[in-house]
């Protein structure tokens, strides 16, 4: 690993990261911020017709902040959104380079391609931590403000699961920006394989196969028990996905 | 003698087309070496197998000692490269992408670059997106030989430069590396570049290598004879040794010869003649008469 | 710069240096015990290969034109005496690539030989205006 490279690196990243910040921290403040609003705005409606179109949804959602909290964020923004930014972030990691043609400048320099490649990894890593936790932590610590009791240990944790996932569509990104040569074709790869996996789990069976499905960490937030196994299995699929990576780069031509 | 680069056999192919087919190359050290081809010749693709940034399907080579595939970090730390169009960070000033180059460089001659930054007037403080063609050669340049390296690899360096400039480069070329006993692979699609500075040339075409030479000797050794005869001569005359091609007009012959001159001429003197002359060749001629034969 | 080198024409960059260097000592440009130009400074001067230089060197020296002393660098040398040998070697080789030159231009021998007197007679008096100039020290 290179200081210089990785420097370099956040560098070029860097207005994408305080953007991304700010659009993540904005939406997460809104979440506590506008609670009572929400509870206001439901309690206006007769009781039975919300039963009518909420009847699936535990009615202690809107008795319970932590659980709301947790649904409008890990299960719905975060997810979402994050998805958006480890695309965005990964896509253009490598491709954007190979794109511009500034990657054969920095091959020729006596760096090897490992370093080259780790450092951009980390980089988008970082990224996306800096982005998550950011936003997190100031929704918990904003929540904190109200007269809600907020269980900050399970939304920690939550956001833990929800960032292996987000980890696995980052990796995914970043395989598809070594293989392709311009960060829109490896975006779109990857935006296509989530909307093939998505489609997929339509079908019960084939529901584990949806990260997103494991990223909102509902079995936890419910029923308390922390899912190992699927976080274990997002945690491989994302380091095989870079593994891979690093192979198809160590062979790239340029 | 020591080799700077030794290319044994190289080949790459693209799809089905063959970039470089079966090269073979030896480079002295502290010579210059000019590596001459037709656009499209597969020049580039040999800079970039000798450089690491593409693998070669065969062949081997080495570079200042090192294998071209294993030992490429150590080769690209002690060699400088400009490429043909140099694409470095446009966001970056002139003085940011110098900072970010020297760290990679165990030795770094600030003096030098300091010079040169004078001497072209380079902005510090400009954008490299804004920098001129010329410029961004320069800038190139410079990065290339700051570190102080042993092998200097120019692919195409005239490309984007005037007259003058192209002069200054040859000058710094060899002020800065030359003359400092470092060798020097200048690639070109122009003969005049290299005629000027180097010592051997290699001509390539369609992947492969057509002729390796001493300049001085490219230039001793072909030669045209213009010859008229007095009297019809044989055809057999012609399918002499060394006779590369010819051309008549009437009793009025333009012979091209190549490496076997003394023997053609003692042939050619058997048979009474009014006016033979002997034609030194330009190089250019040399040149284009090679990549045309080879074509063939 | 006295000396200048056309990179294009068919004659080879040393062979066109070293004539020039001759040509130079000839017409008492360069004077004996005068110091070259360094290989270096020569190259940069001319924008040539350093190799290049010191192969018209090389030349020079083993024809006895110029005398190189390690570290001092080179010198025009005494015109020799005592080489005679080696001076008619070199002789005969120009004279007879001379006489070549003129039977494949189909000069007669008697056309040859005027054209020599003449020459030689011009050549003696640029000779003698030469050393004229010398002793009067207008060189610098």
């Amino acid at each position: 690993m290179n200081s210089t490279l990785l420097k370099k690196e956040l560098r070029e990243a860097l207005w994408k990261l305080v953007l991304g910040t700010v659009i993540l921290t904005a939406l997460a403040l809104f979440i506590p911020l506008s609670y009572n609003f929400i509870i206001d705005l439901f309690s206006l409606l007769p009781y039975e017709q919300l039963e009518k179109y909420l009847g699936t949804i535990p009615t202690d959602l809107f008795n319970d902040f932590s659980l709301y909290l947790w649904s409008q964020w890990n299960a719905k923004n975060l997810p979402q959104l994050g998805a958006i930014m480890a695309i965005l972030v990964g896509m253009s990691l490598l491709a954007g380079e190979a794109n511009n043609k500034t990657m054969s400048f920095l091959l020729t320099r006596p760096v090897s391609r490992r370093s080259v490649f780790l450092s951009k990894v980390l980089t988008g890593i970082l990224m996306m931590f800096i982005m998550v936790w950011t936003a997190t932590l100031l929704m918990i610590f904003t929540a904190g403000f109200t007269p809600n009791a907020v269980d900050t240990g399970k939304l920690l944790t939550c956001t833990f699961i929800t960032s292996i996932g987000l980890f696995v569509i980052l990796s995914l990104s970043i395989l598809f920006s070594t293989i392709f040569g311009e960060p829109v074709k490896a975006g779109g790869a990857t935006v296509l394989i989530l909307v093939i996996l998505a489609a997929a789990s339509w079908f019960k069976p084939l529901r584990v196969i949806n990260p997103f499905i494991h990223m909102y960490g509902a079995q936890y937030m419910i029923a308390g028990t922390f899912p190992l196994i699927p976080v274990l299995l997002m945690s491989l699929a994302a380091v095989g996905f870079l593994a891979v990576a690093m192979w198809v780069f160590q062979k790239k031509e340029y | 003698m020591t080799l700077a680069i030794e290319l044994e056999g190289l080949s790459k192919s693209f799809k089905d087309k063959k970039a470089v087919d079966n090269l073979s190359l030896q480079v002295p050290a502290g010579s210059i070496y000019g590596f001459l081809g037709p656009n499209g010749a597969g020049k580039t693709t040999t800079i970039k197998l000798m450089l690491g940034l593409m693998r070669p399907d065969n062949g081997r080579g080495k570079i200042l000692g090192l294998d071209i595939e294993k030992e490429s970090e150590s080769i690209r730390r002690r060699t400088g490269y400009v490429a043909e169009m140099p694409h470095m960070y446009g966001y970056m000033t002139v003085q940011e992408i110098i900072k970010f180059c020297r760290p990679f460089y165990p030795v770094w001659n600030s003096g030098l670059v300091e010079k040169y930054l004078d001497f072209f007037s380079l902005p510090l403080k400009g954008k490299i997106k804004n920098l001129s063609k010329g410029m961004n050669t320069q800038l190139a340049l410079i990065l290339a030989i700051a570190p102080e390296p042993e092998l200097l690899v120019l692919d195409e360096p005239t490309a984007g430069l005037d007259t003058i400039n192209r002069q200054e480069l040859l000058r710094i070329i060899l002020e800065e590396i030359s003359v400092q006993g470092r060798t020097v692979f200048l690639s070109s699609h122009l003969l005049h570049d290299v005629e000027r500075v180097a010592d051997q040339v290699a001509i390539i075409n369609q992947g492969k290598l057509i002729d390796v030479r001493s300049i001085d000797d490219l230039k001793s050794s072909v030669k045209k004879v213009r010859v008229v005869f007095q009297k019809e001569v044989p055809d057999d005359l012609f399918s002499l040794p060394g006779i590369q091609s010819y051309s008549r007009e009437g009793k009025a012959y333009l012979i091209t010869i190549e490496d076997n001159l003394q023997d053609v001429l003692n042939a050619i003197k058997n048979y009474p003649y009014f006016a033979l002359d002997i034609i030194d060749q330009n190089l250019e001629d040399i040149f284009i008469d090679k990549v045309r034969r080879s074509k063939a | 710069m006295w000396y200048y080198v056309d990179p294009q024409s068919g004659v080879p960059i040393y062979v066109q240096l070293k004539e020039q260097i001759k040509k130079a000592v000839a017409t008492g440009l360069l004077t004996e015990g005068e110091q070259m130009p360094s290989v270096r400074e020569l190259a940069l001067q001319l924008t040539i290969n350093p190799n290049t230089v010191s192969k018209a060197y090389q030349e020079l020296e083993r024809e006895g034109i110029i005398q190189t002393a390690r570290g001092l660098g080179s010198f025009v040398a005494k015109r020799q005496k005592g080489k005679e040998q080696e001076q008619k070697i070199a002789l005969d080789k120009a004279l007879e690539k001379l006489m070549i030159e003129a039977y494949q231009l189909s000069v007669d021998a008697d056309t040859l030989h005027n054209e020599f007197i003449d020459k030689l007679a011009a050549w003696k008096d640029r000779l003698v205006k030469g050393a004229q100039n010398n002793d009067s020290g207008n060189r610098t």
